[in-house]
């Protein structure tokens, strides 16, 4: 199966990528995609335990499934004000 | 027959009972025997179309009834119901009685009159606000617009927190402030024009960082809290003293083009910033604000949005951003929201609590001094050299390469070049150390000292042994060295 992923903030800039097309095995959870992630761009794992995901545009944790055709986007903290 | 328990606030309304023996088999036909015995109580329950007010929350045997059938809840006579104002538990603004509320003077009616003809906020709203308190940490970019239009709106009392003095580099965002000022404490800036803006807000000044050690006895003296910080230890901070005392927590945050905005408050239901983000990212590894840059109307925008849920929170009016996450994106000029979720397993709101009162944030964070884990073999034995200590090796006639790991919008404004200083960005850091000599004598600055320690880690991982990291940065090379460099 294949998800899209979107990258925002310093992940975003830490890998120089917005978007990236990621294929997976089905069936798949959030944290499967984002370890595959980090083997494609490993600065991602500097991240920890820090970033926010969204699967569809709703709040999703690791052991959540994630689906061919789903959107993942990944959010890291800011802290500007 | 069952029982509905009253909260203090509402007792007048009931001959001052604790509890009212009431009628009926479901939640609707109870508060409606409730309210036939006792008529005032209609009015501070439920809104002019028979509908409870959104502050509102009613609990069988603990169970809120908006998660069950809402009025049709069915109940029986040994079920215990309780009527739960939602802000502060009873202690909000909101949930404060309609003739417990401060009266208007002729001059403030005059002020207010905009907001006092609409339906929203009305007379009995407006003097919400007044009754209200409201807590901003922090008075810079986000501070700003929100103490501005807080105060302007009628809040009641405005505490403000900053321990930070006016830079000039403030200015192009944090509205508060004016070029007269620069120097002052921003606590005092903003103290004086707020007074203009509004002299009838009552203003509590906390000249000081928040702290574990105080957080506690500040935040419980608000209604609402709003979060204006700009660094990590003092937003988990924020949100942990916040849930600990049951305030809603009104979060935003800004970096470059991008903002977020949402209302943590789990005593209503919602999520809070840890079920967001479980941990901080390690040191360094996002910009803030004074490293990566911010577009001055930014938090001008994410402010306002803020300044709006609290006054909201405060009427009691409309949907508040609890549980939803609002992400705005000014390149693209577009909004975008994210249901959020509360973690069952967050260790703060969640079902098995492990944190039960307040941390060492700066530990959490990771703000801890580096240890100086490799001796260089440079002249001096620390992993930190000074902007004094360098210069003085440089004039010596030393060799020494200096890489400045900053952008290069930064480097356009100051620069080591007439040292041939190299610019390789932080970014790129791990892709180009290869064009470095090892065997070089390296020192690695930026802007303060945060992202080139990053670089001195790339390269210390690549083998590298005689580097040296500036401390303070370019910052400290204008303060100590070169009086005549711009400072940003």
């Amino acid at each position: 199966m294949k998800i899209n992923v979107l990258f925002f903030g310093a992940c975003r800039e830490a890998i120089s990528t917005h978007e990236y097309a990621l294929a997976l095995e089905s069936p798949a959870k959030v944290v499967q995609a984002f370890d595959a992630l980090c083997q494609t761009f490993p600065p991602l794992k500097n991240f920890g335990n820090s970033l926010l995901f969204a699967v569809n545009e709703e709040h999703s944790r690791q052991d959540d499934p994630i689906q061919d055709g789903d959107t993942l986007a990944i959010f890291p903290p800011v802290s500007g004000g | 027959m069952p029982k509905i328990a009253i909260p203090t606030a509402l007792r007048r309304y009931a001959n001052e009972q604790a509890a009212v023996t009431v009628e009926g088999t479901t939640i609707k036909e109870a508060l409606a025997s409730m309210t036939a015995q006792f008529p005032d109580l209609q009015k501070h329950l439920f809104d002019g179309e028979g509908k409870l007010r959104s502050f509102v929350n009613v609990y069988v045997n603990d169970e809120d009834i908006r998660y069950q059938q809402q009025d049709d809840t069915p109940i029986s006579d040994n079920d215990d119901i309780s009527i739960i104002p939602s802000i502060a538990g009873g202690s909000g603004a909101e949930s404060r009685a309609a003739d417990a509320l401060p009266d208007l003077s002729k001059d403030e009616i005059a002020r207010y009159a905009r907001h006092l003809i609409m339906p929203e906020v009305g007379m009995e709203g407006q003097r919400k606000l007044k009754a209200a308190s409201i807590l901003l940490i922090g008075t810079g970019g986000l501070g700003s617009p929100l103490g501005l239009y807080l105060a302007a709106a009628g809040i009641g009392r405005l505490g403000l927190v900053d321990f930070d003095v006016v830079d000039k580099s403030n200015l192009q965002r944090q509205i508060i402030h004016g070029t007269k000022d620069v120097g002052r404490p921003k606590i005092q800036s903003a103290k004086d024009r707020i007074g203009d803006v509004n002299p009838h807000v009552q203003i509590d000044s906390y000249e000081l960082a928040l702290r574990s050690e105080n957080a506690l006895d500040i935040v419980k003296e608000y209604d609402v809290i709003i979060d204006g910080t700009d660094n990590f230890q003092t937003r988990y901070l924020a949100n942990d003293a916040s849930v600990l005392l049951g305030k809603p927590n009104v979060y935003g945050s800004i970096f470059r083009f991008d903002g977020q905005a949402s209302v943590f408050h789990p005593a209503a239901g919602g999520p809070c910033y840890r079920c967001l983000y479980p941990e901080p990212p390690p040191p360094g590894l996002v910009p803030s604000c004074a490293e990566g840059g911010v577009l001055g109307i930014l938090p001008g925008i994410i402010g306002v949005i803020q300044a709006t849920e609290a006054v909201k929170l405060i009427l009691g009016e409309g949907e508040p951003l609890i549980g939803r996450l609002l992400l705005f994106d000014a390149l693209k000029m577009k909004f975008k929201e994210l249901k959020l979720r509360k973690n069952p397993d967050c260790p703060l709101c969640g079902t098995n609590p492990t944190i039960k009162e307040l941390i060492d944030y700066d530990q959490f964070c990771g703000i801890t001094p580096p240890a100086p884990e490799v001796k260089t073999e440079a002249a001096a034995d620390s992993w930190e050299i000074t902007p004094t200590q360098l210069k003085a090796r440089l004039d010596k006639g030393d060799k020494i390469t200096i890489v400045d790991v900053r952008e290069i919008n930064e480097w356009h404004i100051s620069n080591l070049e007439d040292y041939g200083s190299t610019l390789i960005p932080l970014g790129e850091f791990q892709a180009r150390h290869s064009e470095l000599n090892p065997d070089d004598e390296i020192v690695v600055h930026c802007k303060m000292g945060g992202r080139s320690a990053k670089a001195y880690g790339i390269l210390k991982n690549a083998g590298f042994t005689k580097i040296q990291n500036l401390k303070g940065g370019i910052l400290a090379w204008a303060d100590e060295v070169d009086n005549s460099m711009a400072k940003y």
